[in-house]
């Protein structure tokens, strides 16, 4: 009874081409037009859920290039959280992006390439070998380009040819191990357990470092460091850009490769056989720790958000890196969290800087007399970020905790707890300052932002609330089957 | 454990308060309904939870847990420990209340007194919480409200002192977040067992330190104990008390279910922890009793001695047997009574003459004798005259530490007692002899402070000493019985 | 009847309540104040009989709950120890009237004596240790206040070494009590003790010394002594030498025979140690008296020697031993009284302190310098003046106890009072008054009011008086309390 991956693909790209058929001028309907086919595509993905929770999955072969090497798509656990995880923040950011380009230029532009966005992370999630996912993955990032040169300052364009340019060598790297791999294995269809296996023993050599070439391969869209620097750079584009970005569609896309990678290319046998992972877990754990210190010396307020970004990633991929069911379990969680919180946080920032123009952290003093609402759903999610009960950001930092106990590294353990204390570094004074200190600021007249930009924060920080509260009934079940699937 | 019962109050009284805290938000800045809000909230809810008695004080234990809060539920549990606590910081925070509707704040009530309701109901919610994991929610919310409070006057000194606390808070919070994962792995389960139910692993020292770090940081145990006079230096002095009476008490009551229902004696006394606590417990007395008798500002004078006795707490804790656990207990009534009446009288000083230096308060008690009469009367018990509540503390510390072999205990017991004559009694002596031009009216004049103040200080002061004068110290034998509960 | 010991406790405390919400004028302050005294006094007096009976007096009800209660009985010791202190108190708020009609803060200091007959009466009615504990700390605290009535540098640094030391013993009575409590399960009195003889004992033992001790003054816990005896009003003074310090003799009288077996004060030699620290008290007390100029800080010095031989007494363990305490503890306390009340006469009326000063004034206040005598000479243990009596019993029980250097101690110590009280006296009467001690021949001798007077005077005749009166019933009602005890 259910809609192949098919249409939620091509779903967005309708969408998308209407947009871009429609006049400069033609402001609401262009609006109505973006979100409408947001909420589409989201109905298409969403019928998916209960389907996979009951265990079933479907596969579903577009195009059969040759023998091992297809376009392919497929419908189960990890594929479908992230498509559903990104497509119903895509109902929100393309709402609130309504009311924040409101007053920009080439609107017709942004909003075509956004929703075609949209098309290209549905490819990612389906994708149902590593050819189709390199496909897609190298779809996205074009598609993306313009939304980075949105402004087209110089500035714009110095972010976005840094951006092109890491893209590339990152779609490199994933081709050469695409190249590599298929000559070594019949099909890389993504399984759970792996399909790499076989070659162990032939080309153990080369699937070491294969390994890196595509973890790093993903791993510079998923801001891994030493390979991050375009993100805090790509922050001159747009905020719904930025929230986009940063929460779902590129860095989700990095770390979603490189699950698929590690789990359903290698699988944890074989990693464990290759001990690559003690190796990634290195990196993580310098990602975490050097991006959160970096964040605390940032003076400008997405900045911060971005390498916060980037040390929330960390967690993912320390998560992944542990090879034990409750790290998994904690990292994927903070897939679909991480996503939700920091969406709320940008979306704050953006806000902020429609309605005061305020980019730097020290011209915020007293905001929190103009917005009030706005600093108290910034307030919430970087609670959340921290760890503070009952919002979301607990229950994947406790599944981490215990995943590093459970494998015997509780180090990695107090790492995480470390760098939860840098976030409280970083956020609580902005807090402490926007409600607390002196500033030039005065209540607002009315509404403290458009509806368009105020209504999607403020239910995005109760969902915070509720895959915290009631994470067991939400998020956790698609969770545990993704983690049971792999971990057989 | 009875299965079949289901209670109802404990989730109606949090309930209560937290909508209480919602309406008071709402009403904006009337300062008199809210007030009275806050009184008829606290009244309710110290109604309801006293229904609980016929079933708790026969011994029962009652649980309810939801489904809600990954990942092992959300749960409530009454038994006669947690809902006579929950009766004591009821009836203080309605004292406290009552006190504040008349203290004059000269800006931001509606905040205040949002922030005291919501503190209230967690203080609540953390001695009836039936789990780690439950506790830690409402725990962790009253700190952070807490925060609200020190920052009230808005002043650089309250900014830094609120960091301060922000940041030992969130360093104890992570402690907490290692322990639990640990738990979380170990035993595979957050509730409150009888005996306790964590078995010597690895990593339980471990998860033992992390629960007491940030049930001590709470408590004012040394080493942590760095914001407790900066916050009582700068806080509103009605904020000081409800630290003192109800929040730093919620750290002592974590330790003794630490100790009791979660690790288990057996385990505390053969790993030798017990002598830590209690080496902890003695620093802590000592290190507060000096460094109080140094103060020269009263209200920080009164925070170190808030830590000091909080050690005693500590102290009957460590010593693990009936008679010293009976003494810590009841030293939650008396330290609260004693320390309350301190603490708003010091409120009512320095609201009504500005004073806050001990050296300033000369002669005072001729233009305030009720305030410095009630004052009188809690440095009187604090030294331990008899009949008053802190005597009988001492009486049973002292027969604990005599049960349990140490009667060098009892001198260290009475050298911080005299420490607590040489930090209290100058006060005394001050207010009453100190001044050069002596107007020698031994007459009783009325302080003319608003009534809610004056009611609220006796009340406190009345709590010292009219339990012992009847024929039965109630309060007494409940805490015989709680003991009793605890150990047999 | 049998409520007597609680009303005697009571009554004051109701009268000092009364009167701090209530009076306002001098005259009610006053009125209530005797009232309340005269009142315990006949309470206390009420229980003679059953004192002569060797009855115990009290209800089964016990008050508070702190957490042990406390029960209002009285025994024979407590009857003696009641009376004799009620009286006193009877005595000085009646000498007071005078003393303090030029005083401050007399609301107070009326209030304060009251709770402080209350509380010296509650040391003593109590059947159990805590009932001592609690009311010794009220004294303390009650006492205190007293102390510092002045308010001059004098008397607050004195009231501050007092206070400091007296918190002290309250400690070291607190270790003892609940060492005891720990050991015993019970702290009630009950003639031959009943905590036996372990290391813990010993510890509790002599906390209680300490403790106990130091109220009463002995060495080497004497130094608030004389600080304080002096600086307080001369009829606090008064009660503090005659009463007060009693009562840490009382302590430890019950320690010793009713809470503590025999055995358990043999392990530690216990009576020895307080036996040697008696004799030290003894000899210091009157070395030092010796040296004083300042009257009032020679009568403390003196009080400290005389308490020294209630110690004496009570350390030898015997039952004339402790008859000739316990009479001291009488005749001392109207001795004392006496001659604190003519050093505040002579205050009051010439504002000299000095015994240097006092040469010739015995013409300027005769009955004052003759009451005076008459209590030196009885303090001197001339026969047949009281404390003949006692020192006679105390020596006659060295000798049954094979201690016949104690003989020599008492008559040593006896000169030594001599020679610090005689001088006085002779001086008074025929010294020549110094040039600027003349005053003119219009002034008429003893123009003190008259409540002074008639006090003193009483007081002195009652050292002299049960002498003269068959049988000697302070002396009957002591033999028959130790005879009770071994």
């Amino acid at each position: 009874m259910y809609v192949s991956p098919f249409w939620a693909i091509m779903a967005p790209v309708c969408g998308g081409l209407l947009i871009a058929m429609l006049k400069e001028s033609r402001v609401r309907e262009r609006n109505m037009l973006a979100v409408l086919t947001s909420i589409v595509t989201f109905l298409l993905v969403a019928p998916g859920l209960p389907f996979v929770l009951r265990g079933e999955t479907i596969s579903w072969t577009a195009v059969n290039i040759t023998r091992g090497l297809s376009i392919a798509f497929t419908v189960e656990p990890l594929g479908l959280l992230f498509a559903f995880l990104s497509s119903m923040l895509w109902v929100f950011a393309a709402l609130y992006a309504t009311g924040y380009m409101s007053h920009e230029y080439h609107q017709r532009r942004f909003f075509t390439f956004y929703i075609l966005a949209l098309s290209a992370t549905m490819g990612v999630a389906f994708s149902a070998n590593l050819f189709t996912l390199y496909l897609f993955y190298e779809y996205l990032a074009l598609i993306t380009y313009p939304l980075v040169i949105h402004s087209q300052s110089a500035e714009a364009y110095a972010a976005g040819t840094k951006y092109i340019i890491y893209c590339l060598v990152s779609g490199a790297l994933v081709f050469l191990s695409l190249f590599i791999l298929g000559g070594v294995v019949d099909s890389l269809t993504f399984t759970p357990t792996g399909v790499l296996g076989v070659a162990l023993e032939s080309h153990g050599l080369s699937l070491f470092i294969i390994f890196f070439a595509a973890v790093f391969g993903f791993g510079v869209k998923a801001a891994m460091m030493p390979l991050h620097s375009w993100l805090p750079a790509a922050m001159v584009a747009p905020t719904p850009v930025s929230a986009l970005l940063h929460a779902v569609a590129i860095v989700k896309t990095g770390i979603f490769g490189i699950l698929r990678v590690m789990f359903y290319l290698y699988g944890v046998d074989t990693m464990r056989e290759l001990r690559v992972a003690d190796i990634l877990a290195v990196f993580a754990v310098f990602t975490i720790i050097v991006a959160s210190v970096l964040a605390i010396k940032q003076t400008k307020l997405k900045s911060r958000l971005a390498y916060s970004t980037i040390g929330q990633l960390g967690y993912i991929t320390l998560g992944a890196a542990m090879l034990s069911p409750y790290a998994l379990t904690g990292g994927v969680a903070h897939l679909i969290n991480h996503a939700v919180l920091k969406i709320v946080l940008f979306f704050c920032a953006g806000a902020i800087i429609t309605q005061t123009g305020a980019k730097y952290l020290d011209q915020l003093n007293g905001i929190g007399k103009r917005m009030p609402y706005t600093m108290f759903c910034f307030a919430l999610a970087s609670s959340g970020l921290i760890g503070v009960l009952p919002l979301a950001g607990y229950i994947s930092k406790l599944y981490l905790l215990g995943g590093s106990i459970e494998s015997g590294k509780p180090i990695l353990g107090f790492v995480l707890l470390i760098s939860a204390v840098l976030n409280s570094v970083y956020y609580l004074p902005i807090i402490i300052r926007a409600y607390f200190s002196e500033g030039p600021y005065e209540a607002p007249l009315g509404l403290e932002s458009p509806p368009s930009m105020l209504f999607p924060t403020a239910v995005l920080t109760v969902i915070c609330v509720v895959f915290g509260l009631f994470a067991e009934q939400t998020t956790l079940p698609l969770v545990t089957r993704v983690v049971s699937s792999v971990f057989q | 454990m009875e299965a079949g019962v289901f209670i109802w109050q404990p989730q109606a009284a949090v309930g209560l308060l937290l909508v209480a805290t919602l309406l008071v938000w709402l009403r904006g800045e009337k300062a008199r309904g809210s007030s009275c809000l806050t009184l008829f909230a606290l009244a309710g809810a110290f109604t309801i939870l006293a229904t609980l008695f016929p079933w708790v004080g026969a011994g029962e234990i009652l649980r309810q847990t939801y489904p809600i809060l990954p990942p092992f539920g959300f749960s409530f549990q009454a038994d006669l420990l947690s809902v006579s606590l929950a009766l004591l910081f009821l009836f203080s925070g309605f004292v406290i209340a009552l006190y504040i509707a008349a203290y004059p704040l000269k800006h931001d009530e509606r905040r205040f007194k949002t922030a005291f309701l919501f503190i209230m109901a967690c203080a609540s919610g953390v001695v009836l919480a039936g789990d780690l994991l439950s506790l830690f929610l409402f725990f962790e919310a009253m700190s952070l409200a807490f925060f609200l409070l020190i920052i009230h006057n808005r002043t650089r000194e309250a900014v830094a002192a609120t960091y301060k606390f922000i940041y030992l808070t969130v360093g104890g919070s992570m402690c907490y977040f290692i322990a639990l994962a640990i738990v979380f792995v170990q035993a595979n389960s957050f509730a409150w067992t009888a005996g306790g139910f964590m078995s010597a692993a690895s990593l339980s020292a471990l998860a033992f330190w992390g629960f007491v770090a940030a049930f001590g940081m709470k408590a004012g145990m040394v080493p942590l104990h760095f914001w407790l006079a900066a916050a009582y230096g700068q806080a509103p002095p009605p904020a000081a008390a409800l630290s003192s009476v109800i929040m730093m008490k919620t750290g002592a009551y974590g330790m003794a279910r630490i100790f009791h229902h979660v690790f288990g004696l057996e385990m505390l006394s053969r790993q030798g922890w017990d002598i830590l606590i209690l080496i902890l417990a003695l620093f802590t007395i000592l290190y507060g009793s000096f460094c109080a008798f140094a103060e020269r500002d009263l209200l920080r004078r009164l925070a170190y001695s808030s830590m000091a006795q909080l050690g005693y707490i500590l102290f009957g804790l460590a010593l693990l047997n009936y008679a010293a656990l009976v003494g810590g207990f009841f030293h939650f009534l008396a330290h609260g009574m004693m320390k309350g009446t301190m603490l708003l009288c010091a409120g009512a000083i320095v609201s009504k003459t500005g004073k806050r230096k001990i050296a300033d308060l000369a002669g005072i008690a001729w233009q305030m004798p009720l305030t410095m009469a009630c004052f009188s009367l809690a440095a009187l018990t604090a030294v331990g005259l008899p009949p008053m509540n802190v005597f009988v503390v001492k009486w049973y510390l002292s027969l604990g530490a005599l049960s349990a072999g140490q009667p060098l205990l009892i001198l260290f017991l009475l050298a911080s007692s005299l420490l607590n004559a040489a930090y209290y009694l100058p006060i005394v002596f001050r207010a009453y002899f100190g001044a050069e031009n002596r107007d020698l009216h031994a007459s009783l004049v009325w302080d003319r402070l608003p009534w809610p103040m004056t009611v609220g200080m006796l009340l406190f002061a009345a709590g010292c000493i009219v339990f012992s004068l009847g024929p039965v110290n109630l309060p007494l034998e409940l805490t015989k019985r709680i003991a009793t509960g605890f150990l047999y | 009847m049998e409520y007597l010991p609680l009303f005697s406790v009571t009554i004051p405390l109701l009268a000092a309540g009364i009167m701090l919400l209530c009076c306002r004028s001098e005259l009610a302050i006053k009125l209530l104040a005797l009232l309340g005294s005269a009142l315990s006094f006949a309470a206390s007096a009420g229980m003679l009989p059953a004192l002569a009976a060797g009855q115990i007096l009290g209800t089964r009800q016990g008050y508070l709950s702190f957490p042990l209660h406390i029960y209002f009985q009285a025994d024979g010791v407590s009857i003696f120890f009641a009376v004799i202190f009620s009286f006193c108190f009877f005595l000085a708020i009646i000498y007071s009237f005078s003393y303090m009609s030029h005083g401050h803060a007399k609301l107070r200091y009326y209030a304060l004596l009251l709770v402080a007959q209350s509380a010296i009466l509650g040391v003593v009615m109590t059947s159990s240790l805590v009932g001592l504990f609690l009311f010794f700390e009220l004294l303390a605290v009650v006492s205190y206040l007293l102390v510092i009535h002045e308010e001059d540098a004098v008397a607050m640094s004195a009231g501050a070494k007092y206070l400091f030391m007296t918190i002290v013993a309250g400690f070291a009575i607190f270790f003892g009590l609940v060492v005891t409590y720990f050991l015993a399960g019970r702290l009630d009195y009950q003639v031959g003790g009943y905590v036996a003889a372990s290391p813990l004992a010993g510890a509790a033992l002599f906390a209680f010394l300490i403790g106990c001790g130091l109220k009463a003054g002995m060495f080497p816990l004497h130094i608030w002594l004389a600080d304080a005896h002096p600086a307080a009003p001369a009829p606090v003074s008064a009660l503090l030498s005659g009463c007060m310090i009693k009562t840490g003799a009382y302590g430890l009288i019950r320690v010793m025979h009713y809470v503590y077996t025999p055995q358990a004060m043999q392990a530690v030699s216990y009576d020895q140690v307080l036996l040697w620290l008696a004799v030290a008290t003894i000899f210091l007390g009157s070395a030092l008296a010796l040296q004083q100029d300042h009257l009032k800080r020679r009568l403390a010095y003196s009080s400290v020697a005389q308490i020294g031989y209630v110690l004496l007494g009570i350390a030898l363990m015997s039952e004339q031993a402790l008859q000739g305490a316990l009479f001291h503890v009488f005749s001392h306390a109207l001795m004392k009284g006496t001659l604190f009340f003519c050093a505040g006469a002579i205050v009051t009326q010439t504002r000299k302190q000095y015994v240097s000063q006092l040469q010739g004034i015995g013409r300027q206040l005769p009955v004052i310098m003759y009451s005076f005598a008459l209590a030196a000479v009885t303090i001197v243990g001339i026969p047949p003046f009281n404390a003949f009596f006692s020192k006679w019993h105390l020596a006659a029980a060295s000798l049954a106890a094979g201690q016949g250097s104690l003989v020599a101690v008492l008559v040593i110590s006896s000169l030594l009072n001599a020679l610090y009280y005689f001088p006085i006296v002779v001086n008074a009467f025929f010294g020549n008054e110094a040039e600027e001690n003349k005053f003119g021949t219009d002034r008429l001798p003893d123009e003190i009011p008259r409540s002074m007077l008639w006090s003193t005077a009483l007081l002195a005749l009652l050292c002299v008086l049960f002498a003269f009166v068959q049988p000697h019933w302070p002396m009957e009602l002591a033999r028959r309390i130790a005879a009770g005890i071994f």
